[in-house]
């Protein structure tokens, strides 16, 4: 009986093996090995094959003023989505937890953006802000805010600001749904309690509403800073990165690095810093998410 | 009806009905993008380029439309994409219901550490992975072909996959397996018979993520690929984006057909979807 048992267990573990064999094989050459490669370049200089380089990639990416540039501007985008974007994704959650009607529309139309590949956002946009057809420079007219047409992607800080409202535009409806998620899951009696001993619609904000979604506002706020460092796709079809780098990204720097002038190397270091920022950010959000 | 509803009442129906409508105005503008570019997608050429400039298409064509299965190979970038993330969403299911029911029902020796090291590679992010993934790819020699999109696309979605369904299938009752077991069932035909038509739930919401995740992604696509046969419709429409003098009625117009799926799928689940697309940080 005992070693039949054990032959069971025997049998299961060989079988749970086999099982999770497959999925591990691709994750571990896909993800895992990938990853030790990266630091691996990252020490090196490509010519057709690695060779050992030492710490001079590090050295020589933070001498680099476009790729220093780059990661302002990664930052800028970051600050822009959590202050802005943020505070929009708060109050749209807000409204559609009062509404009883337009909900479904409304969310349906923030996670649109969502859904559609980066470059088609950035196409449409690119469309809207044209300078000489742009819808957008013909409304503002007409509405008598500007007198001629403004290049909106066109100066170094115009650009920038551009690619800023769109990385909003793009990424309001994740977070206002994340938080909506949120703020339908405080119970109703905190509420009920607070109105009996007088507060008022603001003191419930700040008293019931804003320390029950603490963890999530803290997620979603990581969420966010994590989806604003992988910008790509609306920067490569609305600029190409300029004027002058002016709007160029981490990912894109590096993606030219790599793919436009083959510096392997150069382009894995700028990675390790990516992947190392962005490994911290989720590790810290895994710690509020497990908190609460 | 006041009686009953009271000033608090009445207060609260008037807000309630005040946000809707708030909600429907601020929808329309916050959509305004997308109708003007579905609008832009029905007009002639002619109309794009002069001012005053137009919301509404004056004779709505559907020209631009065929256009882009003329011009350029519109056709065969839309089948890449479907077979592209059809095959992912096939092996992400398959592969990652039978690794989520190994890590949940079969216990075998390391598989808690596995399992922190899968969860793990679900922080990390795939564009800090690029140049050490096309060493990899062109080593294995499969560059410039359906795999180097098929493999990266099941092995980003494979961890999240992993997670949902190793979670789903904790929450089945061991005995299901052990009766099976005793009635001479062997582990494949448990998992297959028994384990996977209770998952589905669970299978469509990692099928969706899986899909959307695939068909949005540009950046591996862009990395991956170069020749004109393998390009997927992210990089069929940045590459029109991008010309000297863009066309803006075929881009819309393929940026229509590019997004309107995802929008009417996301439309009809919205619950998986989001579920999904939110990592598990939202419990639907």
């Amino acid at each position: 009986m005992i070693k039949k048992l054990q032959d069971l267990i025997k049998q299961k573990s060989i079988a749970g093996l086999l099982f999770a064999m497959p999925a591990l094989l691709i994750i571990g050459v896909i993800m895992i090995f990938p990853i030790g490669y990266l630091f691996f370049l990252s020490f090196h200089k490509w010519v057709g094959h690695p060779v050992w380089n030492g710490v001079s990639n590090y050295v020589s990416i933070f001498q680099d003023g476009n790729f220093l540039k780059s990661l302002f501007n990664t930052f800028f985008y970051t600050a822009i989505n959590l202050t802005l974007g943020f505070a929009l994704s708060f109050i749209f959650a807000l409204m559609m937890n009062q509404a009883k009607r337009g909900i479904k529309f409304f969310r349906a139309i923030i996670f649109s953006p969502v859904v559609m590949p980066t470059v088609v956002v950035g196409s449409i946009w690119m469309w809207l802000l044209n300078s000489s057809f742009g819808v957008v420079n013909a409304l503002l007219k007409r509405i008598g805010l500007i007198a001629s047409n403004i290049g909106w992607l066109g100066s170094s800080w115009m650009a920038r600001l551009s690619i800023s409202a769109v990385n909003v535009w793009l990424g309001t409806g994740l977070t206002a749904v994340i938080l909506l998620a949120g703020l339908q899951g405080i119970p109703k009696s905190l509420y009920e309690a607070a109105k009996v001993d007088g507060a008022n619609a603001f003191q419930q904000f700040v008293h019931v509403t804003i320390p029950q979604m603490r963890g999530i506002i803290i997620i979603a706020l990581i969420l966010k800073t994590i989806g604003s460092f992988k910008t790509f796709g609306q920067i490569y079809v609305m600029t190409f990165g300029g004027p002058t780098y002016s709007t160029s990204s981490i990912v894109f720097y590096l993606y030219r690095e790599a793919f436009s002038f083959f510096n392997f190397g150069r382009a894995a270091t700028m990675s390790v810093v990516l992947f190392l920022i962005v490994i911290t950010l989720s590790v810290v959000q895994l710690y509020f998410r497990s908190e609460d | 009806m006041l009686d009953k509803l009271g000033y608090e009442g009445i207060k609260r129906q008037f807000l309630s009905w005040g946000f809707g409508t708030a909600l429907l105005a601020i929808g329309t503008i916050w959509g305004f993008p997308i109708f003007y570019a579905f609008f832009t997608s029905l007009k002639n050429p002619s109309e794009l380029y002069q001012w005053p400039v137009t919301i509404f298409p004056r004779d709505p064509t559907f020209q631009p439309y065929l256009k882009i299965f003329q011009a350029v190979p519109f056709g065969r970038y839309y089948l890449n994409s479907i077979l592209v993330c059809t095959v992912s969403v096939i092996l992400v299911l398959w592969l990652g219901s039978m690794a989520g029911y190994a890590f949940s029902k079969l216990e075998f020796k390391g598989r808690s550490i596995l399992l922190i090291i899968i969860l793990g590679t679900m922080m990390v992010p795939p564009q800090a992975l690029l140049i050490p993934l096309f060493v990899v790819l062109r080593n294995i020699r499969v560059l410039n072909t359906y795999w180097a999109l098929i493999l990266p696309y099941t092995a980003l979605s494979l961890p999240l996959a992993i997670f949902i369904l190793s979670g789903f299938f904790d929450q089945i009752p061991d005995d299901l397996q052990d009766c099976a077991r005793v009635d001479g069932a062997n582990w494949y035909s448990i998992y297959w018979r028994i384990m996977l038509p209770l998952a589905r739930p669970a299978l469509g919401t990692v099928a969706i993520y899986t899909f959307v995740r695939s068909w949005k992604d540009f950046i591996i696509a862009i990395t991956m690929t170069n020749s004109r046969a393998m390009r997927t419709v992210p990089v069929g429409i940045a590459m029109i984006s991008n010309k000297a003098s863009p066309e803006f009625e075929v881009i819309m117009a393929a940026s229509m057909l590019a997004s309107v799926p995802m929008i009417l799928v996301f439309l009809i689940m919205q619950k998986q979807f989001i579920k999904g697309l939110t990592g598990g940080a939202v419990k639907g």
